[in-house]
């Protein structure tokens, strides 16, 4: 397999896009309650939290884009193959396409468990999980166009939720923030490491990157687009702060959806209702580009190329859907995944591009 | 596309080569022209003058005066040796000369009178086509109040010389392309040399050269087979009446497409965003335009997600009533005796079957559809507790909105749309329109149009094409043409020039 | 493609059909509009709700359901057997609870509204002067729907701030907030054909430790809230002899204000023995009042601002003594020393300890704006 990847001429999109891809990506089922998590480590600092997890980022996707530029239009799998050998380099790309998988697993049953505590009690998971599925494989085999373009129209249709926020104003109680950093630095460290499955999403970058037709701007937008998620957590988290007493907090589950149960419009009487199945057009991008990215993997790694690879992986994730049906379950699922993701996406690149530096680096000595 | 895999080939035997000379004498002429048109009746066969000339015709497709006026005339009392002589003494602008039987049956079905002189190789072709047809009238579906009110007819001819009035430019090209191994149809493929992107043109001619298909009747079936998604609900082309909207698509740089006998054009590539466009919108102001745009959009919204809103909302999410709405809508819900999805189904059908009626009836009779929908619906259906009374108002608000809709092919779409919508949201709730409207936004953007994508300029986003698109902004901002028809000059005039000269 | 595009198709009207989701058709469910607390027989919960019926037949538009359960969602499920329609709070505008249910210690009852994703933060919360069931049972022909009347009555006083808003998320953030206490208006019926308003419940923690007077409620939102109109009749104790009353009927001299705006602040200005500074900025139009004083003069209207001043000072001094003495800290006095000071470890007991000696400076900065029409 080569280490670049040329994707064909009608596939490639502007650089620009990358802002939405990532925001879209990141932004999805964590909002709607990372906040309590993060409050339970970081209390009224949490917002720090917020912030160092963003910096964190920043530095994480710039490590990313380093070790791509290494090697041009590559992506992930091709670089895989590339430092660790044929056949290591095929098991990592596997649990890469597994890692996506993965996501897309929880993904979706966290916003389940949304749907069918906040409005639909008695349909069952499976109905859920199969008609998500059937709109993510009509957007996958439509091609990466299909899934950029729904990821451009999840975040502008969804800018018209940020003007609600004017409504909890009139509850808002500021001295709830104060004394800042009165948590010691290790609980608030403890409360950036929970970010993680709220801000995870930035690794599309390593499977997208080929794709973008302009290189030189895939910095300038792939930071944009952290830096708006970012915006965004925090806002929502100081909001949320100054919103909600302490213990009030610690009891809700979905803070940000709490937050739309005071929005009342004239014509509209429980916003939070509208929000909850609106947040279908927010998740869809990501589960769309997880399993694009999964079918990708799979593509370069094992050179099968069919539509049928992206109805495999539905139908495994649709009978993994049956089994976890329950609150304890899907955290349990929740707090082992975030433990690998954290790994994954925040401290394996460093390695990676370590790897792909001494490696690059041989094959010139080689040369010589 | 559909028809390209099935093998089409006519079952008529072609003769071949060798036997498509032009008979020596004259009853071997007769003999092998009447063969070839299966001796129809208004075969035309006579003998005029004196020396030996004859001329062939169907006699159905050809101008009578002109046949006598213009050719028996001139020539019945001299004698000729070469169909060259006869040629110079006729003065009629379409002649041609033609050695080849094929051509001479394939002319003669175009409406031409064919010359025959015994012992030339060759035959004279005069084209005198009977005009059949009207004159040119007023627009009456997409009819404007400021603007041009002329339409198109169903002569080739008149059409393109409307098109040539508009654009009197020496870079309009007119191609023709015949269809339909039985119609014949003359097809003809309009753009402006220079503008155009040169491979969209080939790609389209392309796709019409490839059209395997005994016959096309009207331009609106030709779109059908164009069309490169043909399971898509969505039309993909426009179809047009207005000489004014081709002239204006054609200077943005698209294509236009005539078939002989229609009186609609084809226009294309077209978006999802333009179908919503009026030829209106850049006769009047531009704040007025602007407006008229976003009320169409409203309009659209409305038309197609409020009924289903409705359903959602009675059915399964009674919390988001507003509590001054709440007693009027319980009370108007109590009398009925169906569940809301199929109270809105049934109404909706109603609606329906109204527009089909009054759409169906002679001009004079389908007015009173109108008065028997106003009384039979508005009235008494509420009266005898059938349906409630804000349904009534939500329906005929959904039903007026699709009709704001300038395109009657979109306008049908949208109340089409409606019917899924509804059912989702009768299942389940406010997901199953989100889940609805999700659809629709993976479908809009899969198809594309012409090669270029459907819901341009959103997506890809290109927000300089929005400035003539959601809204439109005075004729001065706009100097560049569409992103989407990929035109080869981008500028409508040069935006420094410009500036000096105001 | 054409073959996945009909299997794919077949699959969502497969589920359409087998998956449809429970219906919540609005004619078929009671909707309750109201629903009242009080204390039952041996330790259950009494409760009253009020059903909105729509049936355009029936004369009356609301049914009252009185059950007794152990549980609030108990009361619920009791009172859907005595109904003709399952009965749904998802229109809820108005809790009333009875007085005896704080007094009895009940604690937890909003706690166990706020899981249910189906009541509305917005749902305002009241207390009754007496029995919930007495105010919810009312019959009078001025009032054809209880529920809404009381959701009207409240929303109108609760938005010129007459009354304390007392919504659902206000009385649980309150109420999870260490150093800061709930308050609920009081609604009294008044005769047999009446509800008024008619004072705050104080409470601490989740217990009703006192009453105050409707008067006082103005107060007390000049400390937690901001006024931007407001109008009230204030009492002025004065020896100034310029301030004679204009008659002998009132033997007092009350001014009439009104378009109050208002601001306040308060901070910690001692850690150690716990001093707040509360500052109160007031600034009103004098309408009226009842003394032959000339408000031309400047010299009078600055008289009149500082005998104003005493007395809403007195007032306010009155009660925040009235709260320390129960152990109340509705204002949110804990709340400001709990953001001053660093890791205070705060809890409620040690706070209430606190409260009780904690020294109150109040600083009252009042201004006549302008006069009505005349001079």
């Amino acid at each position: 397999m080569k280490v670049q990847y040329q994707p064909q001429p009608q596939n490639s999109l502007n650089t620009f896009i990358l802002f939405f891809i990532i925001h879209s990506i990141q932004v999805g089922i964590g909002v709607q309650g990372f906040q309590r998590i993060i409050f339970f480590e970081a209390k009224q600092d949490a917002w720090i939290s917020v912030v160092l997890a963003g910096i964190f980022t920043h530095l994480v996707v710039m490590v990313m884009i380093k070790t791509l530029q290494l090697y041009g239009p590559a992506d992930i799998y091709g670089i895989h193959d590339e430092v660790y050998g044929k056949w290591i380099g095929k098991f990592v790309n596997s649990i890469y396409i597994i890692y996506c998988l993965w996501v897309f697993m929880t993904i979706l049953m966290n916003y389940i468990e949304v749907m069918q505590t906040w409005v639909f009690q008695t349909v069952p998971t499976w109905l859920f999980s199969a008609s998500i599925l059937l709109l993510v494989i009509y957007g996958v085999t439509g091609g990466i166009r299909v899934i950029v373009g729904a990821c451009f129209f999840s975040v502008i249709l969804s800018v018209w939720m940020l003007g609600l926020i004017g409504y909890p104003f009139r509850f808002l109680d500021y001295s709830h923030l104060l004394p800042v950093m009165e948590s010691n630095i290790t609980s608030i460290l403890k409360g950036t490491y929970k970010m993680t499955l709220t801000i995870i999403g930035f690794e599309i970058l390593y499977v997208i990157y080929p794709f973008l037709k302009e290189k030189g701007k895939v910095t300038k937008f792939a930071h944009l687009g952290i830096a708006g998620t970012n915006v965004l957590y925090l806002l929502l988290m100081l909001l949320t702060i100054v919103y909600f007493s302490p213990g009030q907090l610690e009891n809700t589950i979905w803070a940000t959806l709490s937050l739309f149960k005071v929005i009342k419009l004239p014509f509209i009487e429980r916003t939070e209702y509208v929000a909850v199945s609106f947040w279908l057009l927010i998740i869809l991008p990501n589960l769309m580009l997880y399993l694009w990215s999964a079918h990708q993997g799979v593509k370069r790694t094992f050179k099968l190329k069919s539509n049928g690879l992206v109805w495999f992986f539905s139908l495994i994730i649709f009978l993994g859907s049956l089994f976890i049906d329950t609150r304890i379950k899907i955290n349990q699922f929740n707090d082992f995944f975030a433990s690998i993701a954290f790994y994954l996406t925040f401290c394996y690149p460093f390695l990676l591009y370590i790897l792909a530096l001494i490696k690059k680096k041989m094959t010139t000595l080689k040369e010589k | 596309m559909f028809f390209n895999k099935k093998l089409f080939l006519p079952k008529i035997n072609l003769p071949s080569m060798d036997k498509d000379l032009i008979p020596a004498t004259r009853e071997l002429m007769s003999a092998e022209f009447k063969k070839r048109l299966q001796d129809s009746a208004d075969i035309l066969e006579s003998e005029i003058g004196i020396s030996g000339i004859t001329l062939f015709s169907i006699s159905t497709l050809i101008d009578k005066t002109m046949l006598h006026q213009d050719i028996i005339d001139p020539i019945k009392n001299k004698s000729f040796d070469s169909v060259q002589k006869i040629k110079e003494d006729l003065s009629i602008g379409e002649m041609e000369e033609s050695t080849q039987m094929e051509k001479v049956v394939n002319s003669a079905l175009d409406g031409n009178v064919i010359i025959y002189l015994e012992g030339n190789s060759s035959v004279l072709l005069v084209k005198i086509p009977s005009q059949v047809g009207r004159s040119v009238t007023f627009a009456q579906n997409e009819s404007l109040v400021i603007g041009p009110q002329m339409a198109f007819t169903e002569s080739l001819k008149t059409n393109l010389t409307l098109i040539r009035n508009y654009i009197k430019d020496i870079s309009l090209c007119i191609e023709e392309i015949k269809v339909g191994a039985r119609t014949n149809k003359t097809v003809s493929l309009i753009y402006i040399n220079g503008i155009v992107s040169e491979q969209m043109v080939g790609t389209l001619r392309k796709r019409i050269q490839e059209l395997k298909i005994d016959g096309i009747l009207d331009s609106s079936m030709l779109e059908q087979l164009l069309s490169e998604n043909s399971l898509s609900i969505f039309p993909q082309t426009a179809l047009t009446e207005r000489p004014d909207r081709v002239s204006d698509s054609l200077l943005k740089g698209k294509l236009a497409i005539f078939v002989d006998g229609s009186s609609l054009a084809i226009v294309c590539p077209q978006s999802f965003m333009e179908f919503f466009h009026s030829m209106e919108d850049s006769n009047v102001n531009w704040q007025i335009a602007t407006f008229l745009r976003l009320l169409r959009f409203t309009a659209l919204f409305l038309s197609v997600f409020f009924t289903s809103i409705y359903v959602a909302a009675l059915t399964f999410h009674y919390e988001i009533i507003p509590q001054t709405l709440l007693f009027t809508l319980s009370e108007s819900r109590a009398k009925v005796p169906f569940p809301p999805l199929i109270e809105a189904l049934l109404l909706e059908f109603i609606i329906e079957l109204l527009r089909e009626a009054g759409a169906r009836l002679p001009v004079k009779v389908g007015q009173t559809m109108g008065i028997v929908g106003g009384i039979v619906i508005g009235t008494a259906a509420v009266q005898a507790g059938f349906t409630s009374n804000i349904l009534i108002i939500i329906i005929s608000l959904g039903a007026l909105s699709s009709f704001v809709t300038p395109s009657y092919t979109m306008g049908n779409v949208i109340r089409i749309l409606r019917f899924p919508l509804i059912i989702l949201a009768g299942f389940w709730g406010f997901y199953g329109i989100m889940y609805g409207f999700c659809f629709l936004l993976l479908h809009l953007l899969r198809q594309t149009s012409l090669g270029t994508p459907y819901l341009a300029p959103f997506y890809p986003p290109r927000l300089a094409d929005w400035k003539d698109s959601i809204i439109r902004l005075p004729l001065s901002f706009t100097n560049k043409r569409p992103n989407q028809t990929r035109a080869e000059d981008v500028y409508k005039y040069d935006p420094v020039k410009a500036k000096k000269h105001k | 493609m054409r073959k996945k595009g009909w299997l794919w198709c077949g699959f969502l009207s497969f589920l359409l059909l087998c998956g449809c989701a429970e219906p919540k058709v609005i004619e078929e469910i009671g909707l309750i509009t109201a629903s009242g607390y009080d204390p039952g027989k041996n330790g259950t919960i009494l409760g009253t709700l009020v059903e909105l019926k729509i049936d355009p037949v029936a004369t009356n538009d609301v049914v009252i359901l009185e059950t007794e359960s152990s549980t609030i969602r108990g009361i619920r499920n009791a009172a859907n057997k005595k109904t003709s329609k399952g009965l749904a709070s998802g229109q809820l505008r108005v809790i009333l609870y009875g007085e005896g249910m704080f007094n009895k210690g009940n604690t937890g009852i909003a706690e166990s509204l706020s899981t249910d994703p189906v009541i509305s933060d917005l749902t305002y919360l009241a207390m009754a002067d007496g029995k919930a069931r007495d105010i919810l049972q009312l019959k009078a022909k001025q009032i054809p729907d209880i529920g809404i009347h009381l959701y009207n009555l409240i929303n109108q006083n609760t938005k010129v701030k007459i009354m304390p808003s007392a919504t659902l998320q206000e009385v649980l953030h309150n109420h999870f907030t260490v150093g800061k206490d709930p308050v609920l208006p009081i609604l009294k019926k008044e005769g047999n054909k009446e509800i008024a308003f008619s004072g705050v419940a104080i409470f601490k923690g989740s217990n009703l430790v006192g009453k105050i007077s409707t008067e006082q409620s103005f107060y007390l939102t000049l400390l937690t809230d901001k006024f931007k109109s407001g109008s009230i009749d204030i009492e002025i104790n004065s020896d100034s002899s310029k301030l004679e009353p204009i008659n002998r009927r009132l033997n007092k001299i009350v001014a009439s204000l009104d378009s109050i705006g208002s601001s306040s602040d308060i901070k910690l200005i001692n850690k150690e023995k716990v001093e707040f500074d509360l500052n109160v900025n007031l600034t009103a139009r004098l309408l009226e009042i009842t003394s032959q004083i000339s408000l031309g003069n400047p010299e009078n209207i600055k008289l009149i601002e500082k005998e104003i001043n005493k007395s809403m000072k007195k007032e306010i001094e009155k009660l925040i003594a009235y709260f320390q003495s129960k152990e109340s800290d509705v204002v949110g006095l804990g709340e400001v020393y709990k953001s001053s000071v660093r890791h205070s470890k705060l809890t409620d007991e040690k706070w209430y300890k606190m409260l009780k000696e904690a020294k109150v400076n109040v600083n009252l900065d009042f201004t006549i704006r302008r006069t009505g029409l005349i001079e």
